[in-house]
């Protein structure tokens, strides 16, 4: 894959307004496009052509099945060919797909066939990527937490140690008004209906 | 937040007092706001009316004077709801006064806190209200919650046991004496209900001997107006320490009892004269009618405190209030008793008497006369004190309970306790 093409590829998209999304966070995806771009409300992936493809007719046919498959995790898909090429393409067939295609030689970059917006999808969201990670990581603590408590317990039980309620009296502050501070009523009125409660 | 903190700052107390509606939130501290526990009907086809542009029916609160016309109907108009604590089931326009009441001090204090789910409130009502009146109470809550969301939950409780709370006494006899009548209520970290004994007797019938004192000595058009005379019945009136020896001195010695009294901000001057021994008698009937002094002003007319019926409550006339303590405590444990007379609680307006030290040993203060007819009836070993704060002690006794008593704690007819919950 020249890295001069995908350059120019990228400058493309930039000066239409697009922010390019970190691969970083494409790291999740099993197929991963070239490039990918965002408007703030839609993701654009573009697959470009690699040179082996035009040599390998297996490399053509990953190239191409990949740049399908792209569809189902974003928004938007352009698939990115030589102009030498893209006389060889059935463009109806691309229209069909929705994929969007872009040809490219040493002087231009025309965008042949717009890419129009897939239906079903794999929703890119990082956020979303990001809690799932720390609730794994929240998880993994209470299972040791839970590990340790029910060891501790096994422990106790083992030993033989009666374990006994400590009732800790509740003390009124002192911020409270005077005629509540020392007030024998208030514990009395604590235990109202506490038999029947249980 | 935990239930300790949210009633810390949620815990809202009304006390439904005869004069006063005590009410506010544990954030007041010492004292609740205070405004008189009556309402205004406006004519509705006054020009005022029209003009003000009131949409109310009733007008509640610290307002009240801003709209007073003056008219013939006023008293028709300005409907104070209570009577001794009561309000007959039927009566439309004083329970609508307490509707509005209730919701005016509620929404005096609506919090914009995010975390308010409603007050825990706690309504005091007098020691002998009927079943009727908790079940209104808990309507009128019931409806102003499903207007706006102030309240989580409600309970009521007896005045008698807030004021026992707030002075943090478990066991004890409150006495409750009023412009009305007088209860007695014994408590032994519940209140005894059948223990209550309710005295048709308050500062109203003291009122009435003084009026005729003061036409026996000659000043009959004062003796018709009842400022002047609660006025004169506060200024002049004694308890004495023992009435016939009272009497005996105050007559030997006239000019030392004698009593001129000026009527405040007037040219008015009471003088009794030789008759300034009938000072005594003032406080005497408080807490003895049955001496046969009084029987002379029965017989001219001065109706005698009789036994009336108020829903299922015998108020009872003339039983001396030494004897109605014993009787109270004798309908408890015997083993109890002992630990009731050790605290007697006096509360309310009849008990503000005056013990000029000038006049000591004769007269006394109530503390010491509730002492002494206790005596008389064979019970000695007691402690009797004077509530203090006794206007604020049955709103603080709400907020001491709201705070303690467990959300849990779900009303119930039969115990008359617990919580009734409007909201969650």
């Amino acid at each position: 894959m020249g890295v001069e093409r995908i350059e120019r590829i990228r400058e493309y998209f930039m000066n239409k307004g697009f922010v390019e999304i970190d691969e970083d966070e494409l790291r999740h995806l099993e197929f991963k496009p070239s490039l990918a771009f965002t408007d703030g409300e839609e993701t654009v992936f573009i697959n470009v052509m690699p040179v082996e493809a035009l040599k390998n007719k297996n490399e053509l046919m990953r190239f191409i099945m990949e740049t399908s498959a792209l569809r189902n995790q974003c928004d938007k898909v352009y698939m990115v060919v030589p102009s030498l090429f893209a006389t060889l393409i059935d463009s109806e067939i691309l229209r069909r797909m929705k994929i969007g295609l872009i040809v490219l030689d040493e002087r231009e970059i025309k965008e042949i066939l717009p890419a129009k917006k897939s239906k079903s999808k794999i929703l890119l969201d990082v956020e979303v990527i990001k809690e799932i990670r720390e609730i794994l990581s929240r998880l993994k603590v209470l299972e040791e937490t839970v590990y340790r408590i029910e060891s501790q317990i096994r422990e106790i039980v083992r030993s033989g140690v009666k374990i006994q309620e400590v009732v800790i009296k509740e003390e009124v502050s002192s911020d409270l008004p005077s005629y509540m501070q020392d007030n024998p009523w208030i514990d009395i009125l604590k235990e109202r209906g506490r038999d029947e409660i249980g | 937040m935990n239930e300790e903190r949210y009633k810390k700052k949620y815990v809202f107390g009304e006390d439904y007092g005869t004069s006063y509606y005590k009410y506010g939130p544990i954030t007041l501290g010492e004292k609740p706001e205070m405004v008189e526990n009556r309402g205004y009907f406006p004519d509705k086809d006054s020009i005022m009316y029209r003009i003000t542009g009131v949409t109310k029916d009733v007008i509640v609160g610290k307002e009240v004077p801003l709209y007073l016309e003056a008219r013939e109907d006023l008293s028709s108009r300005l409907v104070y709801p209570m009577k001794d604590g009561i309000i007959p089931l039927n009566d439309r326009k004083a329970w609508k006064v307490i509707y509005e009441l209730t919701r005016y001090g509620l929404e005096q204090f609506r919090p914009v806190d995010p975390e308010f789910k409603g007050f825990y409130v706690v309504a005091a009502l007098s020691a002998v209200a009927p079943k009727y009146m908790y079940e209104k109470i808990f309507d009128i809550h019931r409806e102003i919650n499903e207007e706006e969301r102030l309240i989580r939950a409600i309970t009521i409780i007896s005045q008698p046991l807030a004021v026992a709370i707030a002075h943090k006494v478990p066991t004890c006899i409150v006495i409750e004496s009023g412009h009305g009548n007088t209860q007695i209520c014994p408590i032994s970290r519940y209140p005894i209900r059948n223990a209550i004994i309710a005295l048709n007797r308050g500062g109203g019938d003291a009122n009435t001997l003084t009026s005729e004192i003061l036409k026996d000595a000659g000043y009959g058009d004062l003796a018709k107006e009842e400022a002047v005379v609660t006025m004169v019945k506060e200024n002049i009136g004694l308890i004495p320490r023992d009435l016939e020896k009272a009497i005996r001195e105050a007559k030997s010695d006239p000019d030392r009892y004698r009593v001129r009294f000026r009527i405040k901000n007037t040219r008015i001057v009471i003088d009794l004269g030789s008759e300034s021994w009938t000072r005594f008698l003032i406080g005497e009937y408080i807490f003895n009618p049955n001496h046969e002094i009084f029987n002379s002003y029965f017989k001219r007319g001065m109706p005698r405190p009789s036994d009336v019926k108020v829903g299922d409550v015998l108020f009872r006339g003339m039983i001396d209030l030494g004897e109605a303590i014993v009787e109270s405590a004798e309908r408890c444990p015997i083993e109890l008793q002992p630990y009731l007379y050790k605290h007697i609680l006096l509360s309310g307006g009849n008990f503000q008497w005056n013990a000029p030290d000038e006049f000591k040993p004769t007269a006394v203060d109530s503390v010491t006369k509730i002492k002494l007819l206790l005596k008389e009836n064979g019970i000695e070993d007691v402690n009797v004190e004077m509530a203090s704060e006794p206007k604020y002690s049955v709103w603080r006794g709400c907020i001491v309970y709201g705070y303690a008593v467990p959300d849990r704690y779900e009303w119930s007819w039969e115990r008359m306790e617990g919580w009734l919950k409007l909201s969650e």
